[in-house]
Parts: structure tokens; sequence; C-alpha cells
């Protein structure tokens, strides 16, 4: 990239250049008309001397001679005139003697300070000799030096004229554009397109790149306060929306917890309708049982009636006895129903979880150790015993925090529903060489400890594993379970931060894995 | 037709069925009716089969919660293949879906539980006299 400066410098360069050979041209032919027109002259002037001097020489007058070169200026003109005749011998000279050695041909030696001419001397045809003139050529010199100075200083002048031009065409061009140029990084710097620097503007053109710009940048300055409103208008949209979120946010976790509080309050419900449920029956068997014991009373009276007046016979006699035994039945139900009535409010309340529970350290498999032994000596003790092998696969040592009543309330229950499984089973695969195996395991991984408890009883049908943790589905009959145990498990496995997992195939086998978080702290609770 | 009026009790529980017998012994000895008990569905239908011809069940009273085949089922079942059998459904559930369901299935009537033996009763006595105003 070149500056206008070096641009017009060099264009400059070349016109100037351009003049001065046109100049040199012009004058050199100049001089050397002058100097053709010198000699000539010269040239001329030896011929009419030479012509002069033909008698001089034929007659060998010296005299002649003399008298002729005595009119000549060897002052300021002639330098010195010599004569020779046809043999080479010098006949007269005047002046200096002429050191130059010239050629025969040689008619006009110019030199800067002197000229020489060499003509020969001839009559009707017959060469007598020579005249070597020798004149001063300052004059020519100085009119030569002359016409150079002139020449070369009007080429100095216009050189500076146009350099003067050059440089101020340059300014008058470079100085708004650089006024413009600073502007622009002024703005670019500040970022403030209300930047404004003055310019002069002589020339159209830089005014109108002056006026574009200008007009540009109002137009930015418009589109950027356009900008900048609509930004605010999007910030203020952005707060609305982000408030608005924020406040729907605020309703939807207040609305969960509601949804949670909703939740428990159902569970307490249905856990409070199944109660009420389950006690219904026991209790309508109770009432229509009294029913009986009642009516009795009023057919006692009866009776008593036909006995004192000995008006009965014995068929009254024998319904009689039938209606007693039909009181005692009677009292018998309502007895097995209040016990029954009972259980299920004591098991509904050994089985929900106290609010009393405490975390402490325990070694889980003396836990689950402690668990099987209860079991099995129960199953023992009551109806249908069977054999069972226990497998036990535990891992060492594993010590954690954990609400040992409960975790041992849902091992038993566990185990109890195994051990009722493969009982099952054993009623139904009678002969067979179905052998009943509980498999215990405990293991310990990071985060968790699972126990896993697996038995090869009846198993579960797909369908009703999903209801197995409902409160109060049991598959037993009436009264051998009130169906609370498996839910029961499911709460305490979520108050170890943990779960239970149900997997089982029908007539094959059940595991029930429960989940401990191995960081129980007081702080969970 | 004649007396004793059949009829059939199916519930699981087995002091219902003594109960039942127990509140209803004056008719029973009277001769009106005389009750067959079933402790589940699948034995009542078994029975049918075979006994359908010789003793002809009226009354039919269920509970609809039961193992082995719920109410609900054993009376579609029994409507569909004896349709002169009437039948009674009862339940601790009262709700309107349960009703619809029962009448739909082709229950006569649907009783929630407690159950009120005087109900039941009258019904009983209805049928009877019935029975015996047909005979005459």
């Amino acid at each position: 990239m070149k500056e206008l400066k070096e641009i017009i410098n060099f264009w400059l360069v070349v016109i100037i250049s351009t003049i001065a050979l046109i100049g040199f041209v012009i004058e050199g032919l100049k001089i050397n008309k002058l100097i053709t027109y010198f000699e000539k002259q010269h040239f001329e002037t030896s011929k009419i001397i030479a012509n002069n001097l033909q008698a001089t020489l034929l007659f060998e007058s010296v005299e002649d001679f003399n008298s002729l070169t005595n009119t000549f200026d060897f002052k300021n003109d002639y330098i010195s005139i010599e004569v020779w005749d046809s043999s080479g011998k010098l006949f007269a000279s005047k002046g200096k003697p002429i050191l130059d050695k010239l050629k025969e041909s040689t008619k006009v030696k110019l030199e800067y300070s002197y000229i020489i001419t060499q003509t020969s001397i001839d009559s009707s045809g017959k060469n007598f000799g020579k005249v070597v003139i020798k004149r001063s050529s300052s004059e020519l010199s100085a009119t030569i030096k002359n016409e150079l100075l002139f020449s070369f200083s009007t080429l100095i002048c216009i050189s500076i004229f146009f350099m003067f031009a050059g440089r101020k065409l340059s300014e008058e061009v470079v100085v708004p554009i650089n006024g413009l140029n600073e502007q622009i990084k002024e703005i670019l710097k500040s970022h403030d397109l209300s930047v404004k620097i003055p310019q002069e503007h002589r020339i159209l053109e830089t005014k109108e790149l002056s006026d574009s710009f200008t007009e540009l940048i109002r137009d930015l300055l418009d589109s950027k306060r356009e900008l900048e409103e609509m930004n605010l208008n999007l910030e203020e949209l952005v707060e609305n929306k982000t408030e608005k979120l924020s406040s729907t946010l605020k309703d939807m976790k207040r609305f969960q917890a509601k949804l949670v509080s909703q939740e428990k309050l159902a569970s307490l419900g249905s856990l409070a309708a199944g109660i009420a449920h389950e006690i219904k029956n026991p209790l309508n068997l109770i009432q229509n049982s009294a029913l009986i014991v009642s009516n009795f009373t009023q057919d006692v009276e009866s009776f008593n009636l036909k006995l004192k007046e000995r008006d009965y016979t014995d068929n009254d006699l024998e319904f009689f006895i039938d209606d007693i035994n039909d009181v005692k039945m009677s009292s018998r139900i309502i007895m097995d129903n209040c016990k029954r009535a009972d259980n299920i409010i004591k098991s509904m309340l050994s089985q929900s979880r106290s609010d009393k529970s405490k975390i402490s350290q325990k070694l889980i498999e003396s836990l689950i150790d402690q668990s099987v032994n209860l079991c099995f000596h129960a199953m023992r003790a009551k109806k249908n015993p069977i054999d069972v092998e226990i497998i036990k696969n535990y891992q060492e040592n594993i010590v954690i925090n954990c609400y040992p009543d409960d975790l041992e309330r849902s091992l038993i229950n566990i185990i109890d529903n195994s051990f009722y499984a493969m009982q099952e089973r054993k009623q139904i695969e009678k002969g067979t060489k179905f052998s009943a195996i509980l498999e215990v395991s405990l293991t310990k991984n990071e985060s968790f400890t699972v126990i896993k408890i697996k038995d090869n009883g009846i198993g579960i049908d797909q369908k009703l594993k999903e209801k197995v943790l409902e409160p109060f589905f049991t598959t037993k009959p009436t009264g051998s379970g009130t169906g609370l145990g498996m839910s029961m498990v499911n709460d305490v496995a979520i108050a170890h931060n943990g779960e239970l997992i149900v997997n089982s195939i029908v007539n094959d086998f059940t595991e029930v894995s429960i989940t401990i978080s191995n960081k129980l702290s007081q702080e969970d609770v | 037709m004649t007396l004793p009026i059949n009829i059939a009790v199916v519930d699981d529980e087995k002091d219902f069925h003594l109960l039942f017998k127990m509140t209803f012994k004056k008719m029973i000895r009277t001769g009106d009716i005389f009750v067959n008990d079933f402790l589940n569905g699948i034995e009542l239908l078994d029975f049918l089969e075979l006994k359908h011809d010789e003793i002809k069940i009226i009354i039919l009273f269920t509970d609809i919660n039961m193992p082995e085949m719920d109410g609900i089922s054993l009376c579609k079942v029994v409507s569909e293949r004896y349709p002169d059998i009437e039948i009674y459904i009862a339940s601790a559930y009262g709700s309107r879906q349960y009703m619809d369901e029962a009448k739909d299935a082709g229950a006569k009537n649907f009783f929630t539980k407690p159950i009120d033996f005087k109900v039941i009763g009258e019904i009983i006595q209805d049928k009877v006299a019935e029975v015996r105003k047909k005979a005459s």
C-alpha cells in the first residue's frame, strides 16, 4: 500500500523528468545550432582570409601578411594565425604558436576556449599552402553557459512549482480523508456513535464521502437506539416470565407438598377403612349370634310355661335341647369373633411402626440369624411343621446403622411368609421329592446393604405380585393373616432409605430383597 | 313346586353357615325350607351339575369376596345355566359399581354387609308363601 504522497511524488518525478528531457533535447538542439553557426561563421571568415592570403603566399610577402593581420583583434578575438606553405613549412605566424596537431582533413576544431580553422590557400586550382587560425570561443561558451543556466533554472522552477502543486493537491485530498479516519477511529475507541470531528471540505468528493459517512453513523445510531429499546423490552419480558415461572414453581412445590400429605392421609384413610372392613365381619357374626341367644330367652319362657303345665311333647324337648346347643354354638361364635377382632387390632398395632423407633448400630448377620431361628422354631411348633434346609451366605462384619426392632420384625414377617409358602407347597406336592430350602444372603456394596431371603415355596402369581405390598392384601384364608405384613416391611425398607423388591415364579421360588442404606443417620429421621 | 324350598348359601366362612341355619331354624324345622351350604362357588356349581334335577334350588345367597371364585362370576354362570334360581348377592363393599355389576350379572338384589337377617327372612317367607299358594 502506498501513500498518496508517494504516488503524487512518483508522478511528479515522471512529469518533471519528461519536461527535463524535452528541455534538454530542445536546448541540445539549440546549442548545436549555435555551435554549427559559430563554426560556419569562423570557417567562412577563414576562407576569406585564405583568399586574401593568396597573393601574400604567392609573392611570399611577409609585410603583406603583417599588414593584413594588423587589423585583427588579438586581444579579445584572435589568438594566432599561422600560414604554412605547401611543403609544410611555416611561412608566417602571428600570436601564440598553435600546439594542436590537426589532421589534413580537419577544417574546424572547436574547443572550450578557442576554435581552430584550417583552410587551404588555393589559386587557379593550385594549392599553395594553408592558413591555420586560432580564435577565442569564449563568447560562444558564455552564450551556451547562459542558455544552460536559463533552462536549468526554468526546470528547477517548474519542479518546485509542481512539487508545491502536488503537495497542495495531496493535502486537499489527504487532510479531509485523515480527518474522517480519525473520527472513525475515535468512534471505534469510545464506542460512542455521536463523536464528531469538525472538518473543512473543499473537495466535492471528500465532502460527499464525509456526508455519506455521517448519514451512515446517524443510521447506525438510530438502529442502536432501536436495539436498546427492544433489549429493554426483552429484559422486561424476561423479568416478567421469570417472575411468573418462579411463582409457578412455588405453586408447584406447594402442590407437591399437598399431594404428598394427601397421599399420606389417603393411605392412613385406606388403612382405617381396611381396619373397619376387617372388623365388620367378626362384629356381624357376633351381632347375629347374640340375636340368636336373645331370641332363645323368649323360647325359654314359652318352654318354661309348657314345663309348668306339663304340656310338652317329646318333639318340644328335642327342639329345646337342640336350641340350647345352638346357644352354645352362638356363644362360641361370639367368643371366637371377639378374639378375632382383638387379634386384628393387635396385629395392626404391632405391625404399624411406632414413632419411637430408634437408630442404633448393629451387626446385621446376628439380626438375621435371630429372625431365622425365631421363625423356624415357631413354624415347628405350629400346624404342619416341615423340614427346611437353611443356607446362609453372609458377607462378614457388616455393621451399620438401622432400626433394629423394625428390621427384625420385617425379617420375621418375610421368613414367616417363606415358611408358609413352603408348607403350602409341601401340602400340594405331598409324596414328591420336594424339600424345602431357605437361602438367606447378606451383601454390602458402597452405598447399600442387601438382605435376600429366597424360598422354594408356591410362589406368587405375576398378576398378584403388584398387590403384595398393598395393605390388607393376602392370599391366606380368612383369619390366618391380616395382609398387613408386607406393606409394613415396605414401610420399614423406605424408612431405611432403601427399598423392597419381590421376585417370584409360581411353584418355583420367591425371593424378597430388602435393601437398606449404609449411611442411615439420626438426621434422616 | 313343593315345599321345602331349597336354598343355597355360598360363603367362605363356616360360622356364617351355622348362623344362617340357626337363625332360620324354625322354618327348617317346619319343613318350609332346606338350606344347602357351600364354602365356595365351585362346590355349588359341582352340586348343581349333579343334583339340579333332584333338588331345585330356588334362592341363592352369596358373598362377593371369596377365594377360588368370586360372587359376581358365580352369579353370571348360575343365571346363565340355571335361570330359575333367584340370586341375592351380599358384600361388605356397598359401591354403586358393585351393585350395577351384580344386577348385570343376573342378581335379583344386592345387600351390603352386615347382613340384616330380617330382610333375608322376609324374602324366604315370601317365597314360601308363593310356593304354598301355587301348590293349592
